[in-house]
């Protein structure tokens, strides 16, 4: 009896074994298909603000259209799976935000999106049910994330006829492709054949919901999608009191099938899921002073002990300018170029570095650090400001309840003239008259300020206006303009409105806060990066060309990725040239708070009450006195 | 209802009709009375309320402060730099440098504006710098505003406000509480038109030439509060005064005086209203406002002279408009804001230093820098614009409050005291008889048994004195629209006419002095506004003459005084009405200006002679006594506007053309009512009532023609 309670517990080891042993080599045991890579980059934008950016991304050779209907989902989200394929959505990105990005301090950010507006934007497969698709979508995606996107309804959707054409189209796709064949460069490749023309065959939708808060438990289920969670690897990093504590604060999810911009999908298909966070964080806040500090533990107050035994490759880089105050003082896995001299990156390998494999030469670590040195001489931020080349602000101008006005200005720092497309969707209750759009083009100084000397303007026209008129309690008004900014140049536009009176039930409860409308959309295609380099060199002031732009920190992700299959410590390795190709960015404009015209709700009460009293007691006996005479009429005697 | 009982009410409504028309000027006088007198009811301590907060976000003095030590040594730092600093532009340039480097965006704006009517340009630069907050979108913001002087006193510089608002520049960065950006302005020039040319700019209004303000690219969203300093440089200050009118009547969200009185008295910060130094309590507790025991009576009695004082200079800064300071161009935009301004300690002498632990008596930065962060986290907490609190209130002291269904009764009466005088006119107009006293008062004989019989007499006596007495009335329109047409050519001449004049000329002025032969005005020594006064007085003088002679000659008829008492009085009344509920003290200044002696002017008597016996009545005016019609003539004038100028100018201590140009350019920049209602209400009212003083007793022959008296 013993011995048989022996042989079976033997027996039940003997069947763990082999999966216990799998953990140690998951990178081998995994189906080849599914790749998950994880990278976190580190960014001290200036003296002040560090930029943290995660990226996790997820590829699986999954084709989820109607037509596909049994998947094996291994590494891949089911729930993402299940949605994409039931609803027919060909692609969608789904941003959360806190705080505000600073393009003139900041440059770009990594991935654009727009705090702290909840922005969605998908391609549907276009057909009769599509209203009941996006119904259940929106509806799906609020239910799996915790957030209110299903209070997205025809009041905030637009379908954007010139904005949107496309993601960041990689740089060097026929690079990528020559150094691996991993398949997580398939929508690169996807992408690059489709290019601008897509949106002809599937719908695109846009929303941005204006006043939506992130927290915990929107991070929660955005974690569990990945397949270590927070178990292990880069996510043991999130820790909520410190990633709600900064600056700026973006999370997101981007899945993309290949078939991204046709209707019908070959059955190989791949699909991709990236999930970012990107955050920066405040030196002053943080408590940093001068000295060494190691970065992990001061910003994210975690220790980095584990890398993801699921991913083929988990990487920390830090992206130090060499103008920066800040350096480096521990050697990396290896040192990278950028695609800029002025910038170094070293690159952590955390499997490397972290895991327990006993075929590594040197002892693992338990947990990495990364100090960073201070020098004691701390650059005014003027000089380390690196504004960039293409921004857009706009405020709302006017006083009073009857109307106002949007003022928008778009800069060009640049030296190339710039293509653009403006994007706005202003609300129902904002009547906008298009007759009083006025555009006037300013030439902006050539000193580092960027003061706007020359304050006589020129009045500019757009190349293309498309114009959708608002209905009432409905759709919102959307202009699209096409603008080529000029040079150096600031355009400055104004546009009327007249505010609307809502119904009484149509007030939220808060009715004297006023309406927050969501950002104003640029889409800019961006001059590549000058590679001229020698003449503006670290000793010369920054120029608005240096600035990495999205596509760029796109590029150093995908290439420290490829760069990672053959790692050799203390070797740096030249990554390919600059692309020669525009990129293709959004950058977003503030959102603003519109006061209503709003009743004090107990005045009608008060106003019927009111008149009512006096119509009674003053009018009744001023016209009597005024009016009534007395007239002394004789007495009948007949009576 | 039975005819006896018809008869007997109709008997007694028209002795009361009648009793009440014979009597309305001592109603009307009454009304006036009463209203002067409640004026007098509004300082007590019953009649006032205790303020309350009605946000409850708001929730003062529950934010733990940590304005410390650091802080005061860096606010002390900066007064020491800007005071090394001499000229203006290194000090803006030092506060522009400051503000970036402490990670602000900040931007500097120059402005420049022209008053053509005194010919004179101010020019000055604005420098700000806002704080994006950490974790919260750019929709809101809050303001912190130092002026770099004074401005009600140009010749006080503000620098310790400056430096105090830098080291809160220092301090609120490292805070991660915020939910509204900040935004610091530092108003150059004088502050007001500073402030008010910032914010046009910042609200997108266009500049009109010759003015010209600078752009702003450095933006926030919405501003929700704003707060100025104005703080002198001493050691030690004894107390902190409140400033809280703005322009035309416009006040603050009295919550955010709720909030500051609350925040103050945590933190032993003395506070005032206008520096009025209180000889009682602000606060009395149940005991002491017992007014039933006499030995409250001394201190009921100090707290009401206190409360009197304070809504005397409450009331003059609301009605002139010339003593606000740099909160008020803020109101115009539904900003909340007031200003801060610290009184020095009698006992701190020398210049500013950071003691050991603080200055020896009275408070300084330390105690003003947890004041301002308690405050500035009251305001992050609204998650609304202020709506809950009142918009319209007086403040006898900082604690109590009177609103609007306390204090507007006064200023209401004394309109409906001229609404019961232009009544008078109205029914000696149209020809109501007046029954001879004798009738109310006498009596049915004795002869009479039945009711009926008495009824009888009545109407006999009525009928037998209305022939001999009053044999006309005005029976149709027509009639009444011939009398009524040389009147409203008066009024139309003088309200719409010299009132568009008197408007129009600080613009057409200077262009107008240039149509007059060139020179005359320089040769005679008079500067422009003078020259403005002279053409006004001129005007005034002619189009007097115009009323009188032309509009006689023009109507074949002269206007009817009692006609234009009547209007007079009446446009008068609806002036006062509706500018009570916007500006009360403004309304109140007129009603006491001109309640009284409108009221008491005469109505002209109409009697009706008979020539001969045969030939029906003609009616003849008088005027009333001639002593009468001289001391309300002399009245008048001394009311006018250019005597009561005068009088200011000597009472603040100016001359009267800068109290002159003062009130145009308020006008003129702030949109401050004044000026237009002294234009075209006050003056043509004081002109109207001296033609009706000036009419003279005459018979016209044409009036039964034009009556259309029935024969």
């Amino acid at each position: 009896m013993r011995t048989g309670i022996y042989a079976v517990a033997l027996a039940t080891l003997g069947l763990l074994l082999p999966v216990t042993t799998a953990d140690a080599t998951a990178t081998g045991n995994a189906s080849p298909a599914d790749t998950f890579t994880e990278q976190l980059l580190i960014h001290p934008l200036n003296a002040d603000k560090f930029l943290s950016h995660f990226d996790f991304t997820v590829t699986a050779p999954l084709a989820l259209t109607a037509d596909h209907p049994e998947q094996h989902y291994r590494l891949f989200p089911r729930l993402i799976g299940q949605i994409v394929q039931r609803y027919g959505i060909r692609e969608f990105h789904l941003t959360f935000g806190q705080g505000h990005w600073d393009y003139e301090r900041w440059g770009y950010p990594v991935e654009p999106s727009t705090p702290p507006s909840l922005e969605l934007w998908a391609r549907l497969v276009p057909s009769e049910d599509i209203e009941t698709r996006w119904n259940g979508f929106t509806n799906a995606l609020s239910g799996l994330f915790c957030a209110s996107i299903n209070f997205i309804d025809q009041t905030t959707l637009v379908e954007p006829r010139l904005s949107f054409r496309s993601a960041p189209s990689p740089p060097s796709a026929a690079h990528a492709d020559k150094h691996n064949d991993e398949p997580k460069s398939d929508h690169d490749n996807a992408r690059n054949h489709h290019g601008d023309g897509a949106g002809a065959t599937t719908v695109l939708r846009h929303a941005l919901l204006a006043k939506e808060n992130v927290c915990t438990e929107n991070l929660t289920p955005w974690t569990k999608l990945l397949p270590c969670q927070t178990k292990a690897g880069l996510t043991t990093l999130l820790n909520s009191y410190q990633l709600y504590d900064t600056d700026y604060h973006s999370m997101g999810i981007h899945v993309t099938l290949d078939c991204a911009a046709s209707a019908t999908c070959h059955p190989e298909a791949h699909v991709t899921l990236r999930q970012t966070l990107s955050v920066v964080f405040d030196r002053v806040r943080l408590g940093l002073d001068t000295g060494t500090p190691d970065i992990l533990d001061t910003l994210f107050k975690r220790s980095l002990r584990s890398a993801c035994p699921l991913a083929t490759s988990s990487q920390l880089a830090v992206v130090v300018p060499h103008a920066s105050p800040w350096q480096l003082t521990v050697g990396p896995s290896y040192w990278a170029k950028a695609p800029l001299p002025q910038y170094g990156i070293a690159v952590f390998d955390l499997q490397a570095l972290l895991s327990k494999q006993q075929n590594q030469q040197q002892q693992a670590l338990s947990s990495l650090t990364v100090p960073l040195q201070q020098s004691d001489s701390l650059l005014p931020p003027t000089t380390a400001h690196l504004p960039a080349g293409v921004t857009v602000h706009r405020h709302i101008t006017g006083q009073g309840m009857e109307r106002g006005g949007l003022l928008v200005h778009l800069f060009n720092r640049l030296d190339h003239a710039v293509s653009t497309v403006y994007m706005d969707a202003l609300p129902w209750y904002l009547n906008v008259h298009l007759h009083t759009l006025r555009i006037q083009r300013h030439t902006l100084a050539t000193t580092p300020a960027n003061a706007v000397s020359d304050l006589a303007s020129h009045p500019f026209s757009p190349t293309t206006t498309l114009f959708q008129p608002s209905q009432d309690h409905g759709r919102p008004t959307v202009l699209e303009l096409q603008l080529e900014i000029p040079a150096q140049s600031l355009l400055t536009l104004s546009l009327n409105f007249d505010k609307m009176f809502l119904k009484y039930t149509e007030h939220p409860p808060d009715a004297n806060r006023g309406f927050n409308v969501g950002s104003a959309v640029l889409t800019a295609s961006l001059p590549p990066l000058s590679t001229n380099s020698a003449s503006r060199g670290t000793d010369g002031p920054a120029s608005s060309s240096q600035v990495l732009t999205s596509c760029d920190y796109r590029t150093l992700l995908a290439s420290l990725l490829t760069s990672s299959v053959s790692p050799m410590p203390n070797r740096s390795v030249m990554f390919a040239k600059p692309s020669a190709q525009p990129c293709l960015t959004r950058v977003y404009s503030e959102p603003f708070l519109v006061n209503l015209p709003t009743p004090d709700f107990s005045m009608p009460y008060n106003v019927i009450a009111f008149t009512c009293t006096v119509l009674a007691f003053f009018f009744g006996s001023m016209f009597n006195a005024l009016t009534r005479g007395y007239v002394v009429l004789g007495r009948d005697t007949n009576a | 209802m039975t005819d006896d009982k018809r008869v007997r009410q109709g008997v007694r409504t028209l002795r009361v009709v009648t009793a009440l028309r014979r009597h309305i000027n001592w109603l009307s006088w009454g009304l006036l009375a009463v209203g002067l007198a409640w004026l007098l009811v509004l300082p007590l301590e019953l009649y006032s309320n205790r303020t309350y907060l009605s946000e409850n976000a708001l929730m003062p003095n529950q934010a733990r402060r940590s304005y410390g030590d650091a802080q005061v040594a860096a606010a002390h730092q900066h007064l020491q730099a800007l005071v090394n600093r001499h000229d203006q532009d290194s000090r803006v340039a030092y506060v522009f440098e400051w503000l970036q480097r402490l990670g602000y965006h900040a931007e500097t704006q120059s402005f420049q504006y022209t008053q053509t009517f005194v010919n004179q340009t101010w020019a000055g630069t604005n420098v700000h710098g806002v704080l994006h907050a950490p974790r919260a979108d750019t929709t809101e913001a809050l303001m912190l505003v130092a002026p770099w002087r004074f401005a009600t006193d140009p010749n006080r510089s503000n620098l310790s406000g400056v430096a105090h608002v830098l080291a809160l520049a220092q301090y609120f960065r490292e805070l991660n509480h915020w939910a509204k950006d900040l935004i610091l302005l530092f108003p150059g020039g004088p502050p007001t038109l500073g402030i008010e040319m910032w914010l046009r700019r910042y609200h997108g209004e266009a500049m009109l030439s010759p003015h010209q303000a600078d752009p702003l690219y450095v933006r926030s969203g919405v501003i929700q509060g704003a707060l100025t300093f104005e703080l002198p440089h001493t050691a030690a200050y004894a107390s902190l005064g409140i400033f809280h009118e703005g322009k035309n009547g416009q006040l603050p969200n009295l919550d955010l005086l709720n909030i500051i009185a609350r925040i103050t008295k945590q933190e032993n910060v003395p506070l005032t209203l206008h520096h009025i130094v209180r000889s009682s309590p602000a606060q009395l507790n149940g005991h002491q406002r017992n007014w039933l025991s006499s030995d409250n009576w001394p201190l009921l009695y100090r707290h009401y002279l206190d409360s009197l004082r304070t809504l005397w200079t409450t009331m003059a800064a609301q009605a002139t408009g010339l003593t606000q300071g740099t909160h008020a161009p803020f109101h115009r935009y539904r900003i909340d804001a007031v200003t801060l301004q610290a009184a020095p300690h009698p006992e701190a002498t020398g210049p500013a230093a950071p003691w050991p632990n603080g200055p020896m008596a009275g408070f300084h930065f330390q105690e003003l820098g947890r004041v301002t962060e308690s405050v500035f986290r009251s305001l992050n907490n609204l998650l609304e614009h202020f709506h809950q609190s009142f918009f319209i209130y007086l403040l006898p002291s900082p604690w109590q409050y009177i609103s609007i269904a306390n204090f507007i009764p006064p200023v209401l009466l004394m309109a409906a005291g001229l609404l019961g005088a232009a009544l008078g006119s109205w029914w000696s107009v149209h020809g109501y008889y007046q029954p001879p006293s004798s009738m109310a008062r006498s009596n049915p004989p004795l002869t009479t048994t039945t009711k009926q019989a008495a009824y009888d007499w009545w109407v006999q006596q009525l009928f037998a004195q209305t022939e001999t007495q009053f044999p006309r009335r005005i029976h149709n329109y027509a009639a009444f629209w011939t009398l009524a047409r040389p009147t409203l050519a008066v009024l139309v001449v003088f309200h719409l006419g010299l009132g568009t004049l008197l408007y129009l000329l600080p613009t057409i002025v200077p262009q107008s002095l240039q149509i007059v032969p060139p020179g005359l005005f320089a040769h005679l020594g008079l500067s422009t506004a003078e020259a403005h006064m002279a053409l006004t007085q001129g005007f005034t003088l002619f189009s007097c003459l115009v009323s009188f002679g032309a509009v006689r000659q023009w109507y074949r008829n002269c206007y009817d005084p009692r006609l234009l008492r009547m209007l007079t009085l009446l446009l008068l009344m609806l002036a006062i009405a509706a500018v009570s509920v916007v500006n009360f003290s403004l309304a109140l200044a007129l009603a006491m200006l001109t309640a009284v002696p409108f009221s008491l002017l005469p109505t002209p008597n109409v009697k009706f002679e008979h020539p001969t016996n045969d030939a029906p009545a003609v009616p003849t005016f008088s005027g009333g006594p001639f002593v009468w019609r001289s001391v309300l003539l002399a009245w008048v004038m001394a009311i006018s506007p250019p005597v009561l100028a005068n009088t200011m100018a000597w009472a603040t201590n100016q001359t009267w053309t800068q109290l002159w140009s003062g009130m145009v350019v308020e006008h003129q920049l702030f949109g401050s009512w004044v000026y237009p209602l002294l234009c075209f209400i006050y003056w043509p009212a004081l002109m109207s009532a001296v033609l009706i003083l000036c009419y003279p007793s005459l018979r016209i022959d044409s009036i039964p023609n034009a009556l259309g008296m029935d024969k």
